[in-house]
């Protein structure tokens, strides 16, 4: 993210007495200058020049460091701009994958899967909400989103199964990493080797319209300095994120997350919802907050679903299993919710544990697992009654030996928890996702409540509404950033009309 | 200076009277001089900058007049529990000056000195990055810190290293590669920046804010 400048100018050696005195001889002749002429400027008041752009992406998480990467590749040029201190967004803490279907991946490990059984499962996962234009774009090219970050050198070759997904489809990084940092890292290369100007702390607080009410660009504030910087575009493209860590607007909606832990990064205010609404944007489904299941609450840290989608169950402080853990996220939450506290433990063994490394890196590290060399040991040890919690494992065990359905009613995913250590993590719902946001079309323009086109502006990710109507899957929000955040560089490329050379 | 001695001499045996102008030239060039040595003398101290060409500097420089470990006050005036988190005030310590940092160069000088004379030098105290710093030079940012002069590391992999000690290393780059100066300040306390979401792990350094603590004495923030 960083910028070079190697402009060839002459250095002084400040040993070298003649130029010294010449040097001092301009300096004190400037001194007087200074004494007698004008003060120096100060422009507090008004903005400084950011320069003149194709266009500005706001906000460097996945979608905006997609759509940077795009509009730059095909021949913009572009500024990313990031109000936060790095780059990463809410998809650094994205730990599953990315949902894409018809893939290579899928076809070497002989899954049959289609555009209309992702689009349908994204559809009724979401509750029938979702704006199926938009479902059917983002299925229609999510492998080609996987294709183009292949092509970047991001490699999401390891498929599991992920909630509400009738198939395996989510796709995560071969080496069992986050998928979030590992993108968010090699994003964050592939931008600086483009060198593609990028500003961190450059809070952007108003999207600039012309007469006509066309973009003209935006304002920020330079958060190292509290000056008003103006960067002059045609086209904005927002990515800017959800709202999931601004409690006060997640309240209007849903007052009792008023005190909710959230998995969000301390960023994700919905600066940018605002933003686009004070130049007319619509908002679509903004009262949608997805709570997840499996959130630590001491330290918000998610255990994410792909660990119960690798074979992980959950079972409540009396040691009981309570639900199918791979239903979708909202009805998980309300399961555990309706449990003795409100929380669960999630039991795994160690086999979950060596293909999933963020166990070890966010949960072991902080001595938030509870480790046991037999499960009857980890019943003492996480305090549950242990004839409850054998029978439950045992039944859960036995009915996969036996081929036999699960007492739960859980069809994927079933893998029998045998091989020890084995692990618990206490887990209770957390702020994770809000669905809501920015009215967008399947060029993600951004449109008014009246459906018109706003024009130069477009948008993508988690600041957009109307794909995961009231619910979203696990892996469809990486989909969903890959997949819109090119679409909003090719729409703004084509309306600035740059050509690539 | 030489042809001119040599003028003087001959000029005084021919004519006492045309001697007057003479002197005065030679006293001139004496003044000037001795007034460019002492000028270059006293440039190199910290009360030259702050008192000739940057008048907006004196925040600047009573940050670095302060001594380390003590209660003290920012380029803001804001007060600071302790100053060691301020660059200027420990680089002080080691016994360096403003030009350890602010490494001149003629043509930055001559333009920063039209700047002032047309009234257009902007914004004294906004901060600047180590790509400020050392953009007149033609050297690389990472060139402002890590130059194996400074600190015995001249690159990213060897910082990486240095602070390897650390079990939350900081200089690990998991969000893109950032400037020093994005967490290293000199006039300011220095910023924890990986504490803004990392707070459990990234420890907070003795003298150093958060991020949000940062943000709250910026003048004009609103944020």
């Amino acid at each position: 993210m960083a910028e070079n400048y190697n402009r060839g100018n002459v250095v002084v050696n400040r040993r070298s007495f003649v130029k010294g005195a010449f040097g001092a001889g301009m300096l004190g002749m400037l001194s007087l200058a200074g004494l007698t002429g004008c003060a120096p400027k100060s422009e507090q008041s008004s903005d400084i020049d950011g320069g003149t752009f194709d266009i500005v992406v706001i906000g460097a998480g996945g979608a905006g460091m997609t759509a940077a990467i795009s509009s730059h590749d095909a021949g913009a040029k572009v500024i990313l701009l990031e109000k936060m201190s790095v780059a990463g967004g809410n998809t650094v803490c994205a730990e599953g994958g990315m949902n894409a279907c018809c893939t290579k991946v899928q076809a070497e490990e002989g899954i049959e899967d289609s555009v209309e059984l992702f689009a349908n499962d994204t559809f009724v996962g979401g509750h029938n909400l979702g704006n199926m234009d938009l479902i059917n774009f983002m299925c229609e090219n999510s492998n080609a989103a996987l294709e183009r970050l292949s092509e970047r050198g991001m490699y999401l070759t390891r498929l599991s199964t992920s909630g509400g997904a009738s198939v395996k489809r989510i796709h995560r990084p071969e080496d069992g990493s986050a998928v979030g940092a590992y993108l968010v890292r090699h994003m964050c290369e592939r931008c600086a080797e483009r060198g593609i100007e990028a500003v961190t702390q450059m809070d952007v607080k108003e999207i600039v319209t012309d007469e006509s009410g066309a973009v003209a660009g935006v304002r920020a504030v330079n958060l190292r300095t509290g000056a008003s910087t103006l960067f002059n575009a045609k086209a904005v493209i927002l990515a800017a994120g959800g709202f999931g860590a601004n409690h006060q607007m997640l309240a209007q909606y849903r007052p009792e997350l008023l005190e909710a832990v959230t998995t969000n990064h301390p960023g994700a205010t919905g600066d940018g919802i605002m933003m686009a609404e004070a130049i007319g944007a619509g908002l679509v489904d903004i009262e949608q907050i997805q709570v997840h299941p499996t959130v630590e609450q001491s330290t918000s840290i998610l255990l994410s679903e792909g660990i119960r989608g690798d074979g992980a169950i959950l079972v409540n402080s009396e040691g009981n299993r309570f639900t199918n853990e791979l239903l979708t996220r909202d009805v998980v939450s309300a399961n555990e919710w309706a449990q003795p506290g409100g929380w669960a433990y999630a039991i795994f063994d160690h086999e979950v544990y060596e293909a999933n490394t963020s166990i070890e890196n966010k949960f072991v590290k902080r001595d938030l697992v509870v480790i046991a060399d037999t499960l009857e040991e980890l019943s003492q040890n996480i305090e549950v009654n242990p004839e409850n919690f054998m029978a439950a494992l045992t039944a859960y065990n036995d009915a996969i030996a036996n081929n036999q359905p699960d007492p739960m009613g859980r069809e994927k995913s079933r893998y029998p928890i045998v091989n020890a250590p084995f692990y618990a993590v206490k887990v209770a719902p957390g702020i994770h996702h809000t669905m809501g946001g920015v009215r967008i079309n399947t060029k993600a323009e951004v449109l008014t409540d009246e459906g018109e086109v706003i024009p130069g502006l477009y948008a993508a990710g988690e600041v957009t509404g109307g794909i995961h109507g009231g619910n979203r899957l696990g892996g469809n929000a990486i989909c969903d950033i890959n997949v819109f955040g090119h679409r909003a560089a090719e729409s703004a490329v084509e309306y600035v009309g740059v050509s690539a050379s | 200076m030489e042809e001119k001695t040599t003028q003087t001499s001959e000029g005084a045996a021919k004519s006492p009277k045309r001697k007057k102008p003479l002197i005065i030239a030679v006293v001139a060039v004496a003044v000037l001089v001795v007034a460019g040595a002492g000028m270059w003398v006293w440039h190199e101290q910290p009360s030259f900058c702050g008192a000739i060409c940057h008048t907006p500097m004196t925040e600047y420089v009573a940050t670095y007049d302060q001594e380390e470990g003590q209660p003290g006050t920012d380029k803001y005036g804001n007060t600071v529990e302790n100053t060691s988190g301020m660059l200027a005030v420990t680089h002080k310590a080691e016994g360096e000056d403003c030009l350890s940092c602010h490494i001149p160069t003629l043509g930055e000088q001559v333009t920063e000195g039209m700047n002032w004379v047309s009234g257009n030098y902007q914004f004294p105290l906004e901060e600047r990055t180590a790509s400020d710093l050392t953009e007149a030079r033609g050297v690389d940012q990472d060139q402002f810190c890590l130059n194996g002069d400074c600190h015995d590391v001249t690159n990213r992999e060897e910082l990486l290293e240095a602070t390897s000690d650390i079990e939350f290393n900081p200089h690990e780059t998991q969000h893109g590669e950032m400037a020093c100066t994005d967490c290293h300040k000199a006039h300011r306390p220095s910023v924890m920046i990986c504490a803004q979401c990392h707070d459990d792990e990234a420890e907070v350094p003795e003298g150093w804010v958060t991020y949000d603590e940062s943000l709250e004495v910026l003048p004009g923030n609103n944020a």
